[in-house]
Parts: C-alpha cells; sequence; structure tokens
C-alpha cells in the first residue's frame, strides 16, 4: 500500500472527514458514529482502521476519540473546509471579486460566513435589495452599514427605522455623505438623532455590507473595478460576528462625521 | 471547475506550486521548474488547473497567485508545513499531551523542522545525567529550563556552567522548590548572581521539560495517560531555537520571579 500522508488521509475521503468533524465533538462510540453517517459498520471500521494506524484516532475501551495530532490536524482542516466552503459555493464570484476590500485576518477568516446564498434581484428591482434583505430590515434592532456606494434604501427605508429608534452606525466615504447631505438634505437631517452615528472612512474598497442582528448582506466590486447589484447573505451567528469585526476594522480607519446645520 | 479540495490536495504538484508562489512571489516557469525538479509536460497541465480554478494568473510568462490564490495558499501552507514536521513522528505527537503549548506557537511547529527524539534509559534517572543530553548542556553558553519533575541529576552540570559564567534562568514549580528547601542557604547564595534567575509557576502547567540553549531546543512532553516517558524532543536549527525561546518566555511570564526561597 502506498504510503499516506497525513493531509492524503485527511482529505481523500469525505467518510474519513465526517466521522473526524464528528469526534472533534467529543468521544464517541462506534454506535454514535453509525448513528451519525447512517452506515453499517463494516465500510466506517475500514475508514476508522485508516484514521486509527495514522495516529489521528484512538480507541480505548470502546469510546473513539482524537489524539492530539488528531485534535490539531482536524481543527486546521475544519478551519480550511470552511473557507472552502464559501469559495465553492460562489467559484465564479469569488474568481471575479475584489478582495483587497478585506484586511488579510477576515479574509483568513472568510469561512466564518458559513452558508452563504448568493441572491440577484430581478429586472424590476434591478436597483433594490435583494427580498431576503429586504424582509429582515422590517424587524431590525441594529444595522451597521458599511458602504462606497449610494444606495437609495438610504434615504428611504433606513431613514424610517432610524426614527424608530434602532441603533445604526454608518461607514460612508466622504463621497457619498456630501451628496446625502447636498442632494437629499431632509433624509441627513433626520438621520441627526442619538441612536444614529456616521463615520467617514477615507478608503472603502468594497461596495457595501449591511449586518442587522439577523443577517449580514455584502456586496462587491470585480477587480476591473465594476458593479452589478446583488447581495452576499447569510444568517449564521459567525457571519455577524466577522461582519461585526469587519465594522470595528473600517471604524478604526474613520473619522467621526458631524453632523452640519 | 473544481472543488477547492480536489484542486488544492487532490494534486501534490499543485500543492507544490501553491505553496511555491506564496513563498517566493511571482516566479517565471523556468524557476518553478527548477525549484519542483519538473519538466514542462508534468507540470503545466497542473499549473491550467490552478488557472482555471482561478488560483493563479500568468503574464508575461511570470505566474503568480491571484489574491483567491493568495488567500488559499496563506490558509493551506502553513498547515502542509506543519504536517511535514507531524508526519515525521505521527506516533509521538499521538501520544504526547501538546494542550499547554499555545495555539499561537503550535501552529508554528514547523519552525522545529528536523528533530530527534533521544529515550532516556528509566534506570540511571536520578543519579546519572543522560550523556547525548549532558554533553549539550555542557556546550551551552546560556541555559533556560522549564521543569515540572525532579531531576537531581543534572544539578552538577548546571552549576559548573553558571560557575564559568552562563547566565542560567530556571522556571519550575512550588512542588520542586519545596523539594530544594534542603538546598536553601547555597540556592539563595547562587541567586545573589545576577546570571542565575529563578521564577516559580504556581498553576499546574502539563509540560515536563523545555530547556533552551544557544544551540538546542529540549522538550519533554507527559503522555496523554499523563505518565512521564522521559522522551527528549532535541531539535538544533535556529529557528528551533528560537521557538522554544518564545515557549520559555510563554511560561517565564506564567510565573513569578524570586530573588530567594
Amino acid at each position: 500500500m502506498k504510503d499516506e500522508s497525513i493531509s492524503d488521509v485527511l482529505f481523500f475521503s469525505e467518510k474519513r472527514r465526517q466521522i473526524l468533524l464528528y469526534l472533534l465533538e467529543g468521544p464517541k462510540t462506534i454506535d454514535d458514529i453509525k448513528t451519525y453517517l447512517n452506515s453499517k459498520s463494516s465500510p466506517i471500521m475500514v475508514q476508522i482502521r485508516i484514521l486509527t494506524r495514522n495516529f489521528l484516532i484512538q480507541e480505548k475501551n470502546g469510546v473513539f476519540s482524537l489524539t492530539p495530532l488528531g485534535e490539531y490536524t482536524v481543527n486546521e482542516m475544519k478551519d480550511i473546509l470552511d473557507m472552502f466552503a464559501v469559495f465553492d459555493k460562489n467559484p465564479e464570484y469569488w474568481g471575479e471579486a475584489e478582495l483587497t476590500a478585506f484586511p488579510a485576518y477576515l479574509l483568513s477568516r472568510i469561512g466564518e460566513l458559513g452558508d452563504v446564498e448568493l441572491c440577484f434581484p430581478d429586472k424590476a428591482h434591478i436597483f433594490d435589495r435583494a427580498r431576503p434583505v429586504e424582509r429582515s430590515l422590517k424587524s431590525v434592532e441594529s444595522l451597521i452599514e458599511i458602504s462606497s456606494i449610494f444606495r437609495q434604501e438610504y434615504v428611504t427605508t433606513y431613514v424610517d427605522i432610524a426614527e424608530k429608534g434602532t441603533s445604526i452606525a454608518f461607514i460612508f466615504t466622504q463621497e457619498v455623505i456630501d451628496r446625502l447631505e447636498k442632494e437629499f438634505p431632509e433624509s441627513y437631517q433626520r438621520y441627526k438623532c442619538e441612536n444614529v452615528r456616521i463615520f467617514v472612512c477615507p478608503e472603502i474598497k468594497l461596495a457595501s455590507c449591511m449586518v442587522t442582528d439577523k443577517i449580514i448582506s455584502l456586496a462587491l466590486f470585480t477587480k476591473r473595478g465594476n458593479f452589478f447589484n446583488h447581495d452576499l447573505i447569510s444568517y449564521n451567528s459567525s457571519a455577524l460576528v466577522w461582519g461585526t469585526d469587519l465594522f470595528h476594522h473600517f471604524r478604526s480607519l474613520s473619522m467621526i462625521h458631524n453632523f452640519q446645520d | 471547475m473544481n472543488s477547492l479540495i480536489e484542486t488544492v490536495f487532490f494534486s501534490e504538484k499543485r500543492k507544490a506550486v501553491l505553496i511555491l508562489l506564496f513563498e517566493k512571489g511571482p516566479l517565471p516557469i523556468e524557476t518553478i521548474k527548477s525549484e519542483l525538479d519538473e519538466t514542462s509536460v508534468s507540470i503545466l497541465p497542473q499549473i491550467k488547473v490552478l488557472i482555471d480554478n482561478n488560483l493563479i494568473i500568468q503574464n508575461d510568462g511570470i505566474y503568480q497567485l491571484t489574491h483567491l490564490g493568495e488567500t488559499v495558499a496563506e490558509k493551506v501552507s502553513p498547515f502542509i508545513k506543519n504536517l511535514q514536521v507531524l508526519g515525521v513522528d505521527p506516533k509521538f505527537w499521538s501520544e504526547h499531551d501538546t494542550s499547554e503549548i499555545p495555539e499561537k506557537l503550535f501552529n508554528r511547529i514547523q519552525e522545529i523542522g528536523e528533530f530527534e527524539i533521544i529515550e532516556i534509559d528509566l534506570r540511571t534517572i536520578y543519579y546519572e545525567p543522560n550523556s547525548i543530553i549532558y554533553e549539550h548542556i555542557k556546550n551551552a553558553d546560556s541555559i533556560k529550563t522549564f521543569i515540572t519533575y525532579y531531576a537531581p541529576e543534572y544539578v552538577p552540570i548546571y552549576y559548573e556552567r553558571l560557575m564559568a559564567g552562563a547566565p542560567v534562568s530556571i522556571t519550575t514549580s512550588d512542588y520542586i522548590v519545596n523539594m530544594a528547601k534542603d538546598y536553601k542557604t547555597e540556592i539563595n547564595n547562587l541567586l545573589q548572581l545576577d546570571r542565575a534567575e529563578l521564577n516559580v509557576c504556581s498553576a499546574d502547567v502539563k509540560i515536563a521539560e523545555v530547556t533552551v540553549t544557544d544551540k538546542i531546543f529540549l522538550m519533554v512532553l507527559y503522555s496523554t495517560a499523563g505518565n512521564l516517558d522521559y522522551d527528549f524532543l532535541a531539535a538544533e536549527s535556529p529557528s528551533a531555537v528560537q521557538w522554544g525561546n518564545e515557549l520559555y518566555d510563554y511560561l517565564r511570564s506564567r510565573s513569578i520571579n524570586r530573588k530567594e526561597i
């Protein structure tokens, strides 16, 4: 038999990956594993023998657990698989997207976006937010928007949300703030309340990112600098944490905007 | 388009190209071929797969990672490198408790590079130093040792090095300090020397020993069952010594400096 490298053992079989990720939750009996994989004992035992032979798992009194080597490698594998899952869901999108929009440490954690869905509006709503985003805005408790593009919601839906007393933080480029202030002075004035903060960031290379207590929606430019309307959304709690960290990143590069009369 | 697992992990050559471009930056095909000891016929098909999957691009004969490729390589490359170190002796890493090594440091375990395991003759412990370890300490111009087990057989050689002018830093547990109370006066006299340092760690750290000299890094880990097999991991590369220094500094930072016992 060919010499097995640890990375081959980890990645070559989906069944093995499933067993390893399951054991990351804690020690399991063979019956637990069989039930979890909904599979008969013999094909599983083959994989378990391979994992044991390669020192990734150990058996004691009928209970299987990860060895220290297994613990490290499976945690890393999970991290890699999470990232790959996000990219593999929409490979063309990520191949074209301008990724310099994100700081490296958040790009490295992109797997936290979890179960992402790429939504495109139909033609009659081509300039609108995707339906799931619009629906979620009907009952939000907090709202973050990082944006370098002017969206019409900033002078419609978002103003209404602000007036309900919902906590809102905007990070805009100077250009977006200027347009809001000069072309929509009425909306601009209505944002002047305690629950709304506006920050100005010298450079935002993503189109927009909205994070609420329920959903994150990202929109990126292409590498050529083009924009097409879309919402890359996720409801995972890890994705909301990721989005909040993205906010803190841009916040640290921004100045507070003082409202003009 | 393939899944990223297939693209990255199902070919040793593709994995090697990704890591090479990640470490060296953009390269012409001739360099890629010579670095990886490949021919055009053997490597170009794999490079094409990487290009088709948006991980690398080619401009004027120069190959480089895309931003997506860079993100993927940054995630995968340290893990593959660590596996090269861990894969040399997977049994050792599966049977020894590494949980006390900070994650940030363990994620850089590749820096240990080549290492050997020195097995101690259990009949000689307490009475006679292991000859290989003895030689390493004897040749040291500085010594830092974190130790949580009783090893009186090494006291004379440490004393000799200290008297010869080598700085010696010891970090140990309350338990070992209490065992040494019989030599209180002698130890307190030695601690008058600027180059002698004693730190006491009250936390129950499950690492048996970390010794770093100017030339070598030595580590003794407890087994997963909590036993001590006295197996010394020994590594001599400058990066291993650096890694060992960081581990020692971490353990020292969890301790309190004592001028006397």
